[in-house]
């Protein structure tokens, strides 16, 4: 910029940049973070789940209901109860119909006794998976648009960001509490270096997952814009198995199988999937538990075995993949994080707090930096109030709304008509309650009252369990369902953080004393 | 710097400041993605391997493009200059390109 240094030039840049999309950011750190444990939450808001504790027979128990409902489908599939996901589900696609994603029949079975259950209708976390890279009732291109350049600009931020702090290690072990502005921005450059590399490899992986679609002239300059041919080469996947004449002939014994797999498998079998069942032709595929390879995209493992006589059939090995397809998957894997164990799903959960605190502080640095220059002035510009006004709806409303979408998962009837759909009317309801609400207040008035208002929420949540058979705290504890456990703990802490954030504002004095002399800014400082 | 500071009869700073910002705007926006939308057509041809991994790796590689870009953009002495630099840098990439399509 003209008369700007490069790094002045930067933080002009890393300012204005970090300010226009720092909301969607904020928003989209805040519930991506939460989808790192996105089974985990959909097991917490499935009450009628939580009696039942899965036993080794779950497979066997399974296969009786798909005996029972669809003999002759062409294809069934059971998902295991496992440690992230204790549900056990059964799904089945009749003869002929298209088998996908989508679509089949699906029960979920109690665990223990295998009897069908009826769970109440929710997203779950899905919800807030979903919202974090598509938003919500919004064209899906349209939505995964506004967030891919919400990404870019994330990264531009970021790049930015490193290059003003010439001191950046020297930053990382200063932090000024209570010295107002200076505190800010200590905050926001020791959440920002911290996680620097979780930043930088969270921001960058979720640009390469949207990549065809924000940056597709690659493909156009080399394929003539055919992405089938393109992904077709990619992944050069096997063709689809023939159709071959079938005789009816019993199914093998599963137990020996899942034997054979879960003498390999430390982690044993996560899925179950038999093709055309109770034939001469079935054949029994088991997938492993979560893989760990970050090269083939924390691929799982698999074995297959003939349906009819149990004997395993040999399967190709998987090649090592190309350099730029190595790269691809290292980085998206980390994305989708579906290989890891809990001890670094944890260390991935507090980074990406680490980052929503990160985007969070700087807003509130936004404001706090142009404080004087307001007392000077004796008015408050319009952009100024607006953007008080969207941090509080934001920073605070958004885990209000996010409590509110977990309290309509306990309150709301089980067997209310959509449901579903009023769930997530409580997520919106609220957080435009809590967009509005600063208008009325003043800023300090509306930051205390969301903050208190997201603490009762979050603090009910564990003690509303405590009145249900199965769900409380105690129950679980008792029964060792840590998954339980560690919700409701999570929801404590939460709530204790915004609780505290609440008191510190309290007896925070707040700057009016404006005619107190203030020593002048050092000349070296950047202009943030 | 001198721009800002010599007199100019038909604008005044503050406008010729905006006209300045709206310019770097203009090429870190539009400017950029375009310029790394060229250089990623052109590289997906170039970059050695088969075509679909020369395709993954350049397109990988144009958000570090792009985000240069952006930085270069507000970081040049002067409008112009950022301007003049980036399209230069992406000639290469276009003469490849035309090269390729049109002889």
């Amino acid at each position: 910029m003209n008369g700007m240094g490069f790094r002045q030039s930067n933080a002009w840049l890393h300012t204005w940049v970090g300010l226009l999309l720092g909301w969607l950011l904020y928003a989209v750190f805040l519930t991506g973070t939460l989808s790192f444990f996105q089974d985990e939450i959909s097991y917490w808001m499935k009450p009628e789940l939580h009696a039942a504790t899965p036993g080794p027979q779950s497979a066997q128990l399974a296969l009786q209901q798909l005996q029972k409902h669809a003999p002759d489908a062409q294809l069934w599939q059971i998902d295991l109860p496992d440690e992230r996901d204790p549900e056990l589900q059964i799904q089945w696609f009749a003869p002929g119909e298209h088998i996908g994603k989508r679509g089949g029949e699906r029960l979920t079975l109690d665990a223990a006794s295998g009897e069908p259950l009826q769970v109440r209708e929710t997203r779950g976390g899905g919800f807030l998976y979903r919202f974090h890279f598509e938003l919500y009732a919004m064209p899906r291109q349209a939505a995964r648009w506004i967030v891919g350049i919400a990404t870019f600009v994330m990264l531009v931020a970021i790049v930015s960001g490193v290059v003003t702090h010439k001191k950046i290690f020297k930053d990382f072990f200063t932090f000024r509490p209570a010295k107002g502005q200076r505190s800010w921005l200590d905050a926001h450059n020791a959440t920002a270096v911290l996680a620097l590399p979780f930043h930088f490899m969270i921001t960058y992986s979720g640009l390469l997952l949207l990549m065809f679609m924000l940056m597709p002239w690659g493909v156009q300059s080399q394929y003539q814009g055919n992405m089938q041919a393109f992904f077709g080469e990619l992944r050069s996947r096997g063709e689809p198995v023939a159709e071959v004449a079938a005789e009816p002939a019993a199914l093998t014994p599963l137990a020996p199988l899942l034997e054979q797999a879960n003498a390999r498998w430390e982690r044993g079998v996560a899925s179950i999937r038999i093709t055309r069942p109770n034939t001469t032709a079935a054949q029994v595929e088991l997938r492993e538990q979560g893989g760990d390879s970050l090269l083939q995209r924390g691929g799982a493992e698999r074995l297959v075995f003939d349906g009819v006589s149990g004997a395993a059939l040999a399967q190709p090995a998987e090649a090592s993949p190309p350099a730029a397809s190595a790269v691809y998957n290292v980085f998206s894997s980390l994305h989708l994080i579906r290989f890891a164990g809990p001890p670094l799903r944890w260390l991935f959960f507090v980074s990406g707090l680490l980052g929503t605190a990160m985007i969070a502080t700087g807003l509130v640095l936004w404001v706090v930096k142009r404080l004087p220059q307001r007392l000077k002035a004796g008015r408050t510009p319009f952009g100024h109030r607006l953007v008080e006004v969207l941090n509080v709806g934001t920073i605070a409303g958004l885990p209000c709304a996010i409590a509110a979408y977990f309290l309509a998962n306990r309150l709301l009837p089980a067997q209310l008509p959509g449901r579903l759909d009023w769930e997530i009317n409580a997520f919106f309801l609220v957080w435009a309650l809590c967009l509005l609400h600063p208008l009325l207040r003043t800023a300090r008035q509306a930051w205390l009252e969301q903050l208190a208002l997201g603490a009762a929420l979050f603090v009910s949540l564990p003690l509303l369990g405590l009145l249900t058979a199965h769900s409380g705290l105690f129950s679980s504890l008792g029964r060792g369902d840590w998954l339980l456990v560690g919700m409701d703990l999570t929801l404590l802490a939460t709530a204790a953080v915004l609780a505290f954030a609440g008191c510190k504002l309290a007896r925070h004095q707040p700057l009016v004393r404006a005619a107190r002399p203030r020593p002048a800014p050092r000349q070296k400082e950047v202009a943030l | 710097m001198s721009d800002l500071s010599s007199p100019t009869p038909w604008l005044s700073v503050l406008a010729r400041r905006r006209m300045d910002v709206a310019a770097r705007c203009l090429l870190a926006v539009l400017g950029g993605y375009v310029l790394t939308a060229l250089c990623t057509a052109s590289l997906a041809r170039l970059l050695p391997g088969e075509p679909a991994q020369a395709v993954l790796a350049a397109t990988q590689l144009s958000f570090l493009i792009y985000c240069v870009l952006v930085i270069w953009a507000f970081s040049a002495g002067s409008a112009l200059r950022a301007w003049l630099v980036a399209v230069l840098c992406c000639l290469p990439s276009l003469a490849h390109l035309l090269w390729v399509e049109v002889l």
